[in-house]
């Protein structure tokens, strides 16, 4: 076993929030058509810079090393780059995720400045197509950010959404990020927002066009296609066993994708939180999953514990999406 | 006497008793064996050369000599890697 599969392993048998994400903020200056986050007429009240140092804090001493913040667009919180510099003194591995249309010289180097790990932004294909998929014009932006992050040295990462309105901008995208030489990342899962709603469901991409990428195209998922198959711990995947996710306004969940509240760090030590929910005890009543015991494309099921709860509503639901997924793979491993 | 400190951008963390090392620059991911746990401690701590070799002694119960080789080897290794330079 490599060191990295030793440490997921360890980590996810002794629960140690190795992984963590800090939703800073809801707030966004895009208003792109797939985001999980409903729209909001009023934002509640952000957990302040002090309280976020705290929960890095005691992440920290239950063993974690890898930091996410993402938003929303996290560069509207005045305090990022205090934050990153913050995560970074407390010897974190620290991630910013950014739609990359805010960043100037000035943010950049405040950013290099802060020690930042690595930053990753959102494209979703050729200027018209980008525009009209983030509802704003800032294609022009985000591009002049990765020319200055790379200038400053910042490893940048690019991620993708294939969906209907964009997955004939695959080659532009792919091209962008070889000619620029950096890594690209590409996913299919449009998740339905946070609130259960699920119209966004309808830009996914069907059946045949994901099955060509993945069987054709060579192209790889950002998340391990990593089937579960029987049903027991391997039917588990990282969320509030390895992974973490705080919210803008404190509220803790085991994955930025799985709405279900632990607690929340104003009322409780984020520690204590980790320590006492009744989270992982339900996940682990392996016998609750009626439907996947039963289903026929368990073998091939990269089950998302959050997808399944947002659609369904119970832990041990499925999904429309995780549905089609294992139905892909089923093809592909078959032919 | 030579102190050492961390290299910009290294991430560390002790996980369940081991030390577990970010190189992220190099998308590399080291773990240390239990001497080099206990030198890395040492290292941070602010201790030089001297003092750690002083402290493996106590440690380890060993000879000045064979510790002050291993230290020395270890501590070369983590430079060369590029995990902690001298201050
Ligand atoms: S496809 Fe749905 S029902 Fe089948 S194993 Fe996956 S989550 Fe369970
Ligand atoms: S809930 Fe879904 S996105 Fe989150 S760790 Fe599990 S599989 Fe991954």
């Amino acid at each position: 076993m490599n060191i990295t599969s030793h440490l997921q392993k360890i980590s996810f048998e002794n629960r140690i929030p190795l992984y963590s994400i800090f939703e800073l903020t809801y707030r966004c200056n895009l208003k792109c058509l797939h985001c999980y986050i409903p729209p909001q007429k009023k934002y509640k009240q952000e957990i302040t810079t002090s309280v976020v140092k705290k929960i890095i804090n005691e992440i920290a001493s239950l063993g974690g090393l890898y930091l996410v913040f993402t938003g929303g667009e996290p560069l509207l919180r005045k305090d990022i780059f205090e934050l990153v510099e913050y995560a970074k003194k407390k010897n974190f591995v620290v991630i910013l995720f950014t739609n990359g249309s805010l960043m100037n010289k000035n943010s950049v180097e405040n950013l290099a400045v802060s020690g930042v790990d690595s930053v990753e932004i959102s494209i979703y294909g050729r200027e018209h197509i980008h525009n009209k998929f983030v509802q704003r014009q800032v294609f022009n932006n985000v591009i002049e950010s990765i020319y200055l992050l790379k200038q400053y040295r910042i490893d940048v990462c690019l991620k993708t959404l294939l969906t209907k309105l964009n997955y004939t901008e695959f080659e532009f995208i792919k091209n962008l990020a070889r000619n620029l030489n950096i890594r690209l990342k590409v996913d299919f899962v449009v998740t339905p927002r946070n609130d259960g709603s699920v119209d966004v469901l309808r830009y996914t991409l069907d059946e045949n066009r994901i099955y060509k990428f993945l069987s054709n195209q060579g192209v790889r998922l950002t998340y391990d296609r990593n089937f579960k198959n029987v049903m027991g711990e391997n039917f588990l995947c990282s969320a509030g066993f390895n992974l973490v996710c705080v919210s803008p306004v404190g509220d803790v969940y085991p994955c930025i994708q799985l709405p279900y509240k632990l607690g929340n760090v104003k009322k409780k030590s984020f520690v204590n939180i980790w320590r006492n929910n009744d989270f992982i005890a339900k996940v682990k009543n392996f016998e609750k999953y009626h439907r996947c015991s039963k289903c026929r494309h368990i073998f091939y099921c990269s089950r998302c514990i959050g997808l399944c709860y947002i659609e369904s509503g119970s832990l041990y639901g499925c999904s429309y999406t995780v549905l089609k997924l294992s139905q892909i793979w089923r093809r592909i491993t078959s032919n | 006497m030579t102190k050492y400190k961390l290299k910009r951008g290294i991430a560390y963390r002790e996980i369940a008793g081991n030390i577990y090392i970010v190189d992220s620059k190099n998308s590399l991911l080291h773990q240390l064996n239990e001497t080099a746990t206990f030198i890395w401690r040492c290292l941070l701590s602010g201790k030089n050369l001297e003092e750690i070799v002083h402290k493996v002694c106590l440690e380890y119960d060993v000879e000045p000599e064979i510790a002050r080789h291993d230290v020395e080897e270890i501590v070369t290794e983590m430079i060369n890697k590029g995990l902690v330079e001298e201050i």
